[in-house]
């Protein structure tokens, strides 16, 4: 398999599955007052935005890798 | 006459924990379809997810595998908790296991590049399926304790 097509498809299967992971959890923190599908996408976005985070720290500490 | 059911009180079903456990284990999501009807619409929607999840990861020929069960394997640790977690994923997980060992074409293929990928979806579906079990074992508990202030 192409390492693009692979890197891509890892990249998209990481963002398929916090959106998996966001609706179940948000769904069971969502106060009866909030409307469940913002506080689902927002619950996402925090997940995504933790991910890239944790990329950007390993990304960088590769760098300092002994090679 | 039998007298007239109270409908200014919504009906507050309590099912045994045990078979919600079980029956949501089994089936992921059904254990909201033996709580009350405003559940529905969210099982069905976790019962899909999961399920798609799931199907999405075989897709990828992951899948069960059964692990070495050994200290010694090097991979001991990540193979046997991937194990344990898909396990949790309820009859889609027991099929792909059923498959391995009877090596259909459908079971996971970990000479497949896309093998780990798979496995990982597999794994997913189980934590998910963990958590919507205990979510309605929460909400039975709430219309449990719901009910029984409804009565005093």
């Amino acid at each position: 398999m192409n390492l693009s097509l692979f890197g891509i498809l890892h990249i998209v299967s990481a963002i398929v599955l916090t959106g998996v992971v966001a609706l179940v959890i948000g769904l069971q923190e969502a106060e009866p007052k909030q409307h469940p599908a913002r506080h689902v996408l927002g619950c996402w976005a925090k997940m995504l935005g933790g991910l890239l985070c944790i990329g950007l720290i390993v990304f960088v500490l590769s760098l300092f890798s002994c090679q | 006459m039998p007298p007239a059911r109270d409908t200014s009180q919504p009906m507050h079903l309590h099912a045994n924990p045990c078979l919600l456990a079980l029956l949501g284990w089994l089936v992921p999501g059904s254990g909201f379809f033996l709580l009350d009807r405003k559940y529905r619409f969210r099982g069905i929607l976790f019962l899909v997810v999961i399920h798609a999840t799931f199907v999405a990861g075989v897709a990828l020929r992951g899948g069960a595998v059964w692990p070495s069960w050994s200290f010694a394997d090097p991979s001991f640790i990540v193979n046997d908790l991937t194990f344990l977690m898909q396990m949790l994923g309820g009859w889609p997980a027991l099929f792909s296991l059923g498959a391995h060992f009877a090596g259909w074409s459908i079971a996971a293929d970990q000479a497949h590049t896309l093998y780990e990928l798979g496995s990982f979806y597999c794994l997913v579906a189980g934590a998910l399926n963990y958590f919507v079990v205990c979510q309605s074992l929460s909400r039975n508990r709430r219309a449990a304790v719901e009910r029984l202030a409804n009565n005093a």
